[in-house]
């Protein structure tokens, strides 16, 4: 039994005897008083969420999967940036792909759900690592929020500000948009050093820039991401439509 | 202390304040409706979709309980 619980069932049982015991004796403020101990009961059982890890919790797992991703891009010996996939076709949910090479291609007929490693293509600039489910789950709940499809920049803006601020996971995102390019500011609630986030990010900016893909139908590569006073800033560029590069 | 902490503060002083500073239970219960939206659209921003569908049954239920107050003052006005 968790701590809400108990204090809900008290607040409830103490209040229900109580307006029992101002009804009996006609006395008002008891009933009163005995009717906002049984609402309170029932504010904090539905309002106070039980759901919660510690901040530290985060931090611990967030800089263990870094060192995993770190290993991973050593191992593989990806040179390039990120890029965000919208839906298509082949992926109806969208992906991230790490480029083998600075230089890269991409070839989106040949992705697919189930292959990780992009090496069936013509090319070797269009190998490259994909992740189809990086911060889906994330993209999801902003959805979820929004009741609809993300269609554009201010809807994810709004959406993945308050999910990850309901989450405890960030303070702030604000996204801007100059033509082709897009400006993050991301304040996470937590410290972060993003040392690999232009070829690897969190689920929590990765859940930013593929919900911002899919928002603005065009896949996102990352320029840059820097720690600032005020969070983690993001400049990535579109690069055009999935069609295009086909 | 988050968002969440802050609105149960908030509406634990509102309803608190509001069953002693009132006598009649009609106003107390219009009163505890009124603290219950507020907080709610407020603190919509900071609420998971899941704790406000929680909050659903206890708003309709005061709803239900305004809607026979205002019924019940009606008739008290019609009878004079």
């Amino acid at each position: 039994m968790e701590p809400k619980h108990i204090v809900s069932a008290t607040l409830g049982a103490t209040g229900g005897m109580l307006a029992i015991w101002g009804f009996l004796n006609t006395n008002q403020g008891y009933i009163n008083l005995g009717l906002a101990g049984a609402f309170l009961g029932a504010v904090i059982l539905t309002l106070k969420s039980s759901k919660y890890v510690k901040k530290e919790t985060a931090e611990i797992l967030l800089e263990s999967q870094k060192k995993l991703f770190n290993s991973i891009l050593k191992n593989l010996k990806l040179e390039g940036r990120t890029l965000y996939i919208p839906p298509y076709e082949n992926l109806p949910k969208g992906g991230v792909f790490l480029p083998l090479h600075e230089d890269f291609e991409v070839d989106p007929a040949r992705f697919d759900e189930g292959t990780l490693f992009i090496t069936d293509v013509p090319q070797e600039k269009a190998m490259g690592l994909l992740l189809p489910s990086l911060g889906e789950a994330l993209v999801e709940k902003y959805e979820e929020h929004l009741e609809g499809p993300l269609s554009s920049l201010p809807e994810v803006e709004s959406a993945a500000s308050s999910v990850l601020r309901t989450l405890g996971l960030t303070k702030r995102v604000y996204i801007e948009e100059k033509e082709r390019e897009i400006r993050i500011i991301v304040d996470p609630s937590f410290t972060c050093n993003p040392e690999i986030c232009e070829k690897l990010p969190c689920p929590i900016c990765a859940s930013i820039l593929r919900a911002a893909a899919k928002a603005s139908e065009e896949i996102i590569a990352v320029e840059k991401f820097e720690k600032k006073n005020y969070g983690i800033e993001i400049k990535a560029k579109k690069i055009g439509r999935v069609e295009e590069w086909m | 202390m988050d968002v969440e902490d802050y609105m149960l503060l908030f509406i634990s002083a509102w309803i608190l304040i509001s069953a002693l500073a009132v006598k009649s239970v009609d106003i107390f219960l219009t009163l505890t409706l009124i603290g219950l939206l507020i907080t709610l659209e407020v603190g919509s921003l900071s609420l998971s979709r899941e704790q406000k569908e929680n909050m659903k049954p206890l708003v309709e239920l005061l709803l239900l309980v305004f809607v026979l107050i205002v019924i019940k003052k009606v008739y008290e006005v019609l009878a004079g």
